[in-house]
């Protein structure tokens, strides 16, 4: 079984599906020529031409809405935010036109669109290319908004993705792209969008999160499990929509519960996932359910001991645990 | 230095109290006459200032419990404060009265609420009474107060230690350890907590049923779903029968108190005689000034300032019923303090008391009922207000009932009620029929202290002065 890293699975499905499916076409800033800053489609436009691989104008809000227009005219775009903090501009395409386009026409025009987003902090990318705006769509109906983060499951979500008739934000964090690597197995496997996964089975608490921060408090549980505490990490790799079933069985089971997240803390999805425990399974609850997300602070700074500082990482998630555990 | 508050004596006859809230949490600082602690007694609600000022260190009575007077309440440290010199709290005035039976105490009952030590023995409250009715309610402290932190049984080392942190784990229990607790019929108090601050985690509870399982012995920690709260009322069998869709209506404090209160005067033999009583006259001069009164004073003047003046003449007259049974002789009241009975619907009934009404006026009495009936309705009365009852007058006649049978306040002699006033025929001296306006007055009285004779000449007294003297009495 090939032995991939987060970006390497995503370059390997998109390549994948273009070759299986002739209406793909990619747009964004440097996806062509370049082959993508993150080199995601290195090799793409040599391959399929530049018919297909669309080298954008540095306008986000034509990018996405170029996509919706074609994905209404048959093709299957797949746009690419170069950052997700970039998608600012084309917020009011997304969430006034592709997540609403089934509803305003009573079915008659779906968006088949997939807009990709590296997205995240850790890497000094500062203000501009730091930012988690997985709470901003995730609180659109009309929208899915997934965020796996391991290769296997970047495979498997990502083929979901492109096969999906409504539009889908795809959420890549950046710090995972070549830091993390995991096995994928041969074949066309799909991962249906939604269900979350339980990465590590545990009795003592259980701990919630996405992205980078699934790797993090993976690493924190271990060094828990030092110390005897058994931690339960559920990769909630769908936000939109959200596993309840999951997240709700496996807070009974410990009913004590930690959500880790690297967005704001206030609003972010950690206080949906929270406010679902509190009203689905308070009976069931052994402690309040606890947040840790990123401090009240209106950008990730650059340098590194401010980064440091905002990040949850692994000694401060281990802190967390401990205390929920204590409790 | 360490300060204890103690439960103080909240009026007469007043024996325990129940701790509605702590206003004040430990580790708060404290001002002397700061507002302390809800205190619900059978007869009013009021707060307990603080005596002391420096910080509330321990409370030692829950909210919800019921504890006797002269149990620790809590514990201060006033290190920079003053020393305690005088402790004895003094109630505030109360907001609003929860309750009171149709009943007073008299001031001279000699009820010493004997103070319980908390967590000592309680003399059982069964034993020793005659006629197997129980004891006089109010006079014993009847409802053992829950022992503050029963120990389970293997006695818990380190319990010293254990005290020195503020102890939360019988407190504090989330959802899931209730939900547990309660499933498998476990008072969590018994768990010994590993959790923040000796909380009991939900796996405490698992490892302790585990463990209780395992090994037999260990159940005789396990408490048993708490008893019910010994009642004053003594339990006898209920001979209710449950019937398909009947309903259980909680006991309110009033309703409890009433049920007490009945029952101890219950334990009194009890003597009923009636007489009649002509009002056309007394009817007729009311209506004569009534219009008069009711401009000066923005109220009616009613039949019940004539009755309850009837009633002080009366108890001038004949003095032996004004007084209260001990065993140790009848103790005759010099002053006359009216208990005056007012209804509040479904929610029971209070008597609240006018003090020195032989002191008062025709007018001064109706100022004097309007202001506690306005008072008790609005609950408004306080302690005061519910205190030093000597004689019991209930005006029934408003209901429409023409014969009750009253039964006498613990403590007093003998209750009086007036029922409603009607046409009727009557043979008047001359041998002629007329129509005249009647009302029968029923007198209630306790056969240890008073016999048939007294009874009627009271009655007697009564009625004299409402057919001649009340006739002409002047409102002023």
């Amino acid at each position: 079984m090939a032995v991939k890293t987060n970006v390497q699975a995503v370059h390997d499905t998109l390549l994948e599906e273009f070759r299986r499916d002739g209406r793909l076409i990619l747009l964004g800033e440097d996806v062509g020529v370049r082959g993508g800053v993150f080199r995601v489609s290195d090799g793409f436009i040599e391959e399929f031409g530049p018919d297909r691989i669309i080298d954008t104008p540095v306008a986000e809000s034509s990018i996405v809405g170029v996509a919706i227009g074609a994905a209404i005219g048959g093709l299957r775009p797949i746009a690419e935010m170069q950052f997700a903090d970039f998608s600012a501009p084309a917020f009011e395409q997304i969430v006034n036109e592709a997540a609403r386009m089934r509803y305003r026409s009573n079915g008659a025009w779906g968006v088949p669109l997939v807009i990709r987003m590296p997205w995240g902090g850790g890497v000094h990318g500062a203000l501009y290319h730091s930012q988690s705006v997985e709470a901003f769509y995730a609180h659109v109906p009309g929208l899915k908004v997934v965020v796996p983060s391991t290769p296997y499951d970047i495979t498997g979500m990502l083929r979901s993705a492109i096969r999906d008739p409504d539009p889908v934000i795809f959420l890549e964090h950046k710090a995972t792209y070549r830091a993390v690597k995991g096995e994928v197995p041969e074949g066309e496997y799909t991962i249906p969008l939604g269900p979350a996964d339980v990465k590590r089975e545990g009795s003592d608490i259980t701990v919630y999160a996405y992205g980078l921060m699934l790797h993090h408090s993976l690493a924190a549980a271990d060094a828990l499990a030092g110390e005897g505490v058994s931690v339960d990490v559920v990769d909630v790799r769908s936000l939109r929509p959200l596993d309840a079933e999951t997240v709700l069985r496996e807070a009974r089971k410990t009913g004590k519960c930690l959500i880790v997240y690297e967005d704001n803390r206030m609003f972010g999805a950690g206080a949906e996932i929270a406010a679902l425990i509190a009203e689905e399974a308070f009976s069931d609850l052994d402690a309040p359910v606890m947040r840790l997300g990123g401090p009240e602070v209106p950008a990730m700074p650059y340098n590194k001991p401010q980064e440091d500082w905002f990040m949850p990482d692994p000694a401060k998630i281990a802190a967390k645990m401990r205390e929920l555990a204590a409790y | 230095m360490a300060f204890e508050l103690k439960m103080p004596k909240l009026g007469e006859s007043v024996t325990e109290g129940t701790i509605g809230k702590w206003l004040k949490q430990p580790g708060e600082r404290v001002n002397k006459y700061d507002l302390l602690v809800e205190v619900q007694t059978d007869k009013v609600n009021t707060e307990i200032p603080s005596p002391v000022a420096g910080t509330l260190k321990e409370v030692k009575v829950k909210e919800g419990e019921t504890v006797p007077i002269g149990t620790l309440l809590a514990v201060f440290d006033t290190a920079d404060g003053e020393a305690a010199a005088q402790p004895s709290a003094q109630p505030v005035t109360p907001a609003a009265p929860s309750t009171s039976a149709p009943a007073q105490q008299t001031t001279a009952a000699p009820q010493p609420p004997k103070p319980a030590q908390p967590g000592a023995p309680q003399p059982s409250a069964g034993l020793g009474s005659p006629a197997g009715r129980g004891p006089s309610a109010a006079s014993a402290p009847a409802a053992t107060p829950a022992p503050q932190r029963p120990s389970p049984l293997p006695a818990a080392p380190d319990r010293a230690q254990a005290e020195e942190r503020p102890d939360l784990s019988d407190i504090r229990a989330t959802p899931a350890v209730r939900r547990l607790a309660a499933e498998h019929g476990i008072d969590i108090s018994h768990i010994e907590g590993t959790g923040l601050g000796g909380r009991v985690s939900r796996k405490d509870v698992e490892d302790f049923i585990a463990q209780r399982q395992s090994q037999q012995q260990a159940a005789a920690r396990v408490v048993p779903a708490q008893q019910p709260q010994a009642q004053t009322v003594p339990a006898r069998p209920a001979p209710a029968t449950s019937l398909a869709g009947d309903e259980l209506v909680p006991l309110t404090q009033m309703r409890r108190a009433i049920a007490n209160n009945m029952v101890q005067a219950w334990s009194a033999p009890h003597a009923h005689a009636v007489m009649e009583v002509d009002m056309t006259d007394l009817m007729r001069y009311r209506e004569r000034v009534r219009h008069e009164f009711q401009e000066r004073e923005g109220f009616d003047l009613s039949p019940a300032a004539f009755i309850a003046k009837a009633v002080v003449e009366a108890l001038r007259t004949v003095p032996h019923v004004n007084s209260s049974w001990t065993d140790q002789g009848l103790i005759r009241h010099r002053e006359i303090n009216l208990g005056y009975a007012v209804a509040l619907g479904e929610d029971g009934l209070i008597v609240p008391v006018i003090k020195d009404a032989d002191g008062k006026s025709l007018a001064g009495l109706m100022r004097a009922i309007r202001d506690v009936v306005d008072r008790a309705k609005s609950r408004r009365l306080t302690l005061d207000d519910l205190s030093g009852g000597t004689f019991t007058l209930n005006n029934t006649g408003p209901l429409g009932t023409i014969v009750s049978s009253p039964i006498v306040p613990p403590g007093q002699a003998a209750i009086l009620s007036s029922e409603s006033i009607g046409k009727r025929l009557a043979v008047t001296d001359d041998d002629s029929i007329a129509i005249r306006q009647m009302m029968n007055i029923v007198i209630g009285f306790d056969h240890r202290v008073v016999d048939g004779s007294t009874a009627a000449r009271f009655l007697s007294a009564v009625r004299d002065w409402l057919q001649t003297t009340g006739t002409s009495v002047p409102v002023y």
